[in-house]
């Protein structure tokens, strides 16, 4: 069973149809794919239904493992965290819960969002439903195969990726907002310059509508924007959703830059589907410009720098005292050494050594503050570039999703290539399925000015039902 | 389509850069016990890490110019002013009730019974 229109067009029936089919397909990727580390209880779900109003009622949400869920199990894919339960909910839990939304479960991902095929978490990788040995991405591997498999729309966190690229591997949307659009109150920092909650979905209305209610103002996230485009990108989700949606540049006015220089450093046949799409686009009026990007060549250098840093100041918190696994012993400091290093996976250990290393004292201006600098150069270049142009395209991943264990490690930092950089500059991207490469998924990701959020579901709007067919699945019907 | 490329004079000199015992020292200071056979494990990846990073120095002239950016959000984080009150010590100022033993009363807090002292 899959969902054969978006969950905006499900009438009040539909609702009370699906809401065991969602459990049904949930519980599925569980079992055939690693999808999820907690389901909760479907009797507890249909209890909480009865009691729903509002626009999302009815909508079962697989929610990233990093996103507190007050009384559900929040393990941020970590050892050092399998006991943890959190005792408030994450603002945007807090505003899908209020407009109808229930949270299904909690989905598998990389431990601590450190990691891009799924493989690092605790709790086992997560398979990828087109192909069982080729990972998922990640780190949102789970929340991308909730959706993947015959499911509707997720909730993920995206620091270098982490929601785009898995949404590319797996054939589905998923989009990294504008820095400071959504409230990271509750989303468990890895490294809070760099990372955004961010909604995946099979359809291009229910990612408009979700996104929607996220984008509420939170006071409590010292880090949100206080921009009033805010209400201006509100009601255009609400359009897009509505199907009312007007772009601010309409389609053939648009002028996509793209980059042949960094395109060629994919595999052929990505380059083949990217050039496809942007074709795709051409046909409608898309006027495209091939433009020299060497301010991206550091990016993914820059990129692992700061997101170390940062992790290895945010993980500091994990010595046993406040949450979490405890090793006991005599002393504070064994015990919080005995817990970091057996609480730990080896991919979040690495990043916290050298991270530790890149900011430690005789070293911070040759690796830190460098990348800082390279982060305002990358800024700085991609604004104008976007003063000038309508999106910025690039493929999602230079490749096809690996086999497992083929890039596990710093071996497969080179899928972050092309998905890092909004990261670095906060602007906001979307990754779009558009066709399949021997049989697996491929994206392509747009990367739009500040606040154009909307405009880039709008671009997914276009691909839907064309190159991007969200009714199939990877189990068949 | 590898970019990140290592060279043997290149992990020569990186090698020197994170010598075992900076990588210890960095392990201890990180609360992470690093066991020798940690450290022989991660020499590999340590090595491949450190190579993505030195690619930075391809762009020094690019840069030379530039001042860091900590955060995206370029928005300055503006305290409120401080509200200096004036205040004194007496006694009388602290709490007006004053038991004839010496000790202070604080001022009943609402909803909350009183304690009769033992």
């Amino acid at each position: 069973m899959y969902f054969s229109k978006p969950f905006v067009e499900w009438d009040e029936k539909d609702k009370e149809k699906y809401l065991s089919q969602q459990y049904y397909t949930a519980l599925e990727a569980k079992e055939k794919f690693n999808a999820y580390i907690t389901l909760r209880d479907f009797d507890e779900i249909v209890e909480e239904y009865k009691k729903k109003k509002g626009l999302l009622k009815g909508l079962l949400i697989p929610v990233k493992d990093n996103i507190s869920t007050k009384g559900i199990k929040t393990t941020c894919g970590s050892k050092i965290l399998s006991n943890y339960i959190p005792i408030y909910d994450a603002y945007v839990i807090d505003v899908l819960e209020k407009a109808g939304a229930i949270v299904l479960g909690k989905t598998n991902m990389d431990e601590f969002a450190m990691g891009n095929t799924g493989e690092t978490s605790f709790y086992g990788p997560t398979l990828n439903p087109w192909d069982v040995s080729r990972v998922p991405g990640g780190s949102s591997s789970g929340s991308a195969v909730a959706v993947a498999w015959k499911g509707l729309a997720a909730l993920g966190s995206d620091t270098g990726g982490s929601v785009r690229q898995p949404a590319g591997y797996t054939g589905i949307l998923g989009l990294k907002p504008t820095y400071g659009l959504i409230s990271r109150y509750g989303l468990v920092s890895y490294a809070e310059s760099l990372e955004q909650i961010g909604p995946l979905a099979r359809y291009s209305k229910d990612l408009a509508l979700i996104l929607y209610h996220m984008t509420e103002y939170d006071e409590r996230d010292m880090t949100m924007s206080k921009s009033r485009k805010r209400n201006i990108i509100r009601k255009s989700l609400l359009d897009i959703a509505n199907s009312v949606f007007i772009p601010s540049t309409t389609i053939s006015d648009s002028l996509v830059a793209y980059s042949s220089k960094l395109v060629e450093r994919s595999d052929e046949n990505i380059q083949k589907l990217f050039y496809n799409a942007l074709n795709y686009l051409e046909k409608m009026g898309v006027r495209l410009i091939d433009i020299d990007t060497v301010f991206l060549e550091p990016a993914l250098s820059a990129y692992y720098i700061i997101a170390m840093v940062e992790a290895s100041s945010n993980l500091a918190r994990y010595d046993g005292t406040n949450y979490g696994l405890r090793v006991e012993a005599p002393s504070y400091w064994v015990s919080a050494s005995a817990t970091r290093t057996q609480g730990f996976g080896e991919e979040v250990k690495r990043r916290i050594i050298m991270g530790g290393f890149a900011s430690s004292k005789g070293y911070e201006g040759r690796y830190y503050i460098r990348a800082l600098k390279i982060r305002r150069w990358i800024k700085e270049s991609l604004s104008s570039i976007l003063e000038n142009y309508t999106y910025f395209a690039l493929p999602t991943s230079p490749m096809t999703p690996p086999k497992f264990g083929e890039a596990v490690g710093p071996e497969g930092y080179i899928q972050d290539i092309y998905t890092v950089v909004p990261n670095l500059t906060g602007h906001p991207a979307i990754s779009i399925p558009v066709g399949f490469a021997e049989g697996l998924p491929v994206g392509i990701q747009f990367i739009g000015d500040y606040f154009s959020d909307a405009d880039l579901i709008y671009i997914a709007s276009l691909y839907e039902d064309h190159l991007y067919k969200p009714n199939k699945n990877p189990g068949g019907r | 389509m590898k970019i990140i490329y290592i060279s043997l004079i290149k992990i020569l000199e990186v090698d020197e850069k994170l010598p075992e015992e900076l990588y210890d020292v960095i392990g201890k200071i990180m609360s992470l016990v690093m066991l020798n056979e940690d450290n022989e494990k991660y020499r590999g990846e340590v090595i491949k890490i450190l190579e993505l990073f030195d690619e930075l120095d391809y762009f020094n002239k690019y840069i030379s110019e530039l001042t860091p950016l900590y955060h995206p959000l370029e928005e300055e984080g503006v305290p409120r002013d401080d509200e200096v009150k004036t205040f004194t010590f007496s006694r009388e100022d602290l709490s007006p009730y004053v038991e004839e033993d010496g000790y202070i009363v604080a001022p009943p807090i609402k909803g909350v019974k009183k304690i009769r002292r033992r």
